[in-house]
């Protein structure tokens, strides 16, 4: 039997007040026991306890608010704040399975966790916006919502359909050189310039790489097998 | 509906058009010509679609790349997102600004003072004038005229010394990489910021001895932040110039 006062023999409520406890003492630059907030988070995270979590979103939805405001990004971020709070404890609950909780062996790797979670959830945002902006028609941002609210990671369905797609245009690229030019404008997202760049021994001159994507472009634009992948209106 | 001009526009004039690169008149026409206009907006489409559906397909999911971040992804998936982000500037970039956000302490004084002033420092030009000529055009003009060995850049404010050196990229031509080391700071810092116009900030984590460095610059004029606890050194104009062909 562990010692009377073991974390894990007290109550919920009784864990949740010395966690605020030892949280107000940090601040105070005391001396602090992390056990009483690690035990929250394994309540929360293995025996998946509702109350466990409430407790942690009071508890911790301050610091990560203010995780967010010292991010880089955050002057340009076009969400409130409180949505990246959000979107970080809803990673950290679909990562840290229980079987995975065993990896945080003390309460800092767990909001190292946390802060890496509200990290992503700022990443996926910008991720997110970019592809806003470069959408031109509302199929497209129909095709951006879906993936956005399927959750936290691409679903694999969404996968499937890339994988298939990109399948469907790599088999009518005719060669090297229409091949690097599909890769690195159109998956990785690269300007003509940048393409010249990177292959000049493919690409001796800029307008090699205009050439190359216009022949490319032409093709794939009237190829019907290809404009079914990309569905009715493309 | 055909073309109003005596020749419609080849398809590469069209796509120069849609990457903002045409010559002054391919724009013209496309702005008088409705079926030039017409043939540019379909390949738009076209493209757009495209990337809506492939764009970063194959970069790694953000989660992902904070767990190679925290060094807690199995070796093999590790080494498949190291091979991406080694050919991927987007995923470079948000790996790059995961880190130094992590570097960050997950405490500070902020949360326990409530909201505090950022202290703001300008660091000044101490060593680098020969580059240029003199002391307000020095940082301009700095950057491998010809090729020369670069003398480094030493900036200066209160007892904090910032010394940089701008060297060419070697793997990535027509680029340049920024080294940045950060002496006699009284306090520790964290992060530094290089922001320019066209492109999102960059930034780079500094390490226990004061180290930070920057990769992939574009030539072009910077603003370079270098952030602390409560305080912010400035240097307001770098100039990173292209070392081989003027453009
Ligand atoms: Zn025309
Ligand atoms: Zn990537």
């Amino acid at each position: 039997m562990a010692e009377p006062r073991s974390p894990h023999d007290l109550d919920l409520g009784e864990v949740i007040r010395r966690c605020a406890q030892e949280t107000d003492r940090f601040f105070r630059r005391e001396r602090v026991d992390p056990r009483y907030c690690f035990e929250l988070f394994r309540r929360a995270l293995v025996l998946q306890d509702q109350g466990a979590w409430d407790a942690i979103y009071v508890q911790y939805s301050p610091l990560i608010l203010n995780w967010v405001e010292q991010h880089p990004s955050f002057p340009s971020l076009s969400e409130e704040p409180e949505y990246f709070v959000n979107r970080a404890f809803a990673k950290m609950w679909s990562a840290i399975t229980p079987e995975r909780f065993q990896e945080f062996g003390e309460l800092k790797a767990i909001l190292r966790y946390l802060k890496m979670c509200t990290g992503s959830s700022i990443i996926d945002h910008l991720r997110w916006e970019e592809r806003y902006h470069q959408a031109q028609d509302s199929q497209d941002i129909d095709i951006l919502d879906q993936a956005r609210t399927s959750d936290t990671e691409r679903s694999v369905l969404d996968r499937v359909d890339r994988e298939l797609l990109r399948r469907c245009v790599e088999e009518r690229l005719h060669g090297q050189a229409e091949q690097t030019v599909f890769y690195a404008m159109y998956i990785l997202g690269m300007k003509p310039r940048e393409v010249q760049k990177q292959h000049p021994e493919l690409f001796p001159k800029i307008d090699d790489v205009y050439r190359v994507r216009q022949n490319m472009i032409a093709r794939l634009q009237r190829d019907k097998g290809l404009r079914n992948c990309l569905g009715k209106d493309a | 509906m055909t073309c109003t001009f005596s020749s419609p526009l080849t398809e590469q004039s069209l796509l120069e058009y849609l990457d903002g690169q045409a010559p002054p008149e391919v724009v013209e026409h496309v702005a008088q010509c409705p079926f030039c206009a017409d043939r540019a907006a379909e390949l738009a489409r076209f493209q757009s679609r495209l990337k809506a559906l492939l764009y970063r397909m194959e970069c790694p999911s953000s989660l992902a790349l904070g767990e190679y971040a925290l060094e807690m992804l199995p070796p093999s998936q590790a080494s498949r997102v190291r091979a991406h982000v080694d050919q991927c500037p987007h995923c470079a970039q948000e790996l790059a600004q995961m880190e130094s956000f992590l570097a960050v302490p997950l405490f500070r004084d902020r949360l326990r003072e409530g909201v505090e002033k950022v202290r703001v420092l300008v660091a000044r030009l101490v060593s680098g004038f020969s580059q240029a000529g003199g002391p307000q055009e020095a940082a301009l003009a700095f950057g491998g005229l010809r090729g020369d060995e670069e003398e480094p850049l030493i900036y200066q404010v209160n007892d904090t010394q910032i010394v940089l050196e701008i060297q060419d990229d070697p793997d990535h031509p027509g680029k340049k990489i920024l080294l940045g080391l950060i002496t006699g700071s009284e306090q520790p810092m964290f992060i530094v910021r290089l922001q320019d116009r066209e492109h999102s900030p960059a930034t780079a984590h500094v390490d226990e001895i004061g180290n930070f460095a920057f990769s992939q610059l574009h030539p072009g004029a910077y603003k370079l932040v270098i952030a602390g606890e409560g305080m912010e050194i400035h240097i307001p104009q770098l100039r990173i110039n292209g070392a081989s062909s003027p453009s």
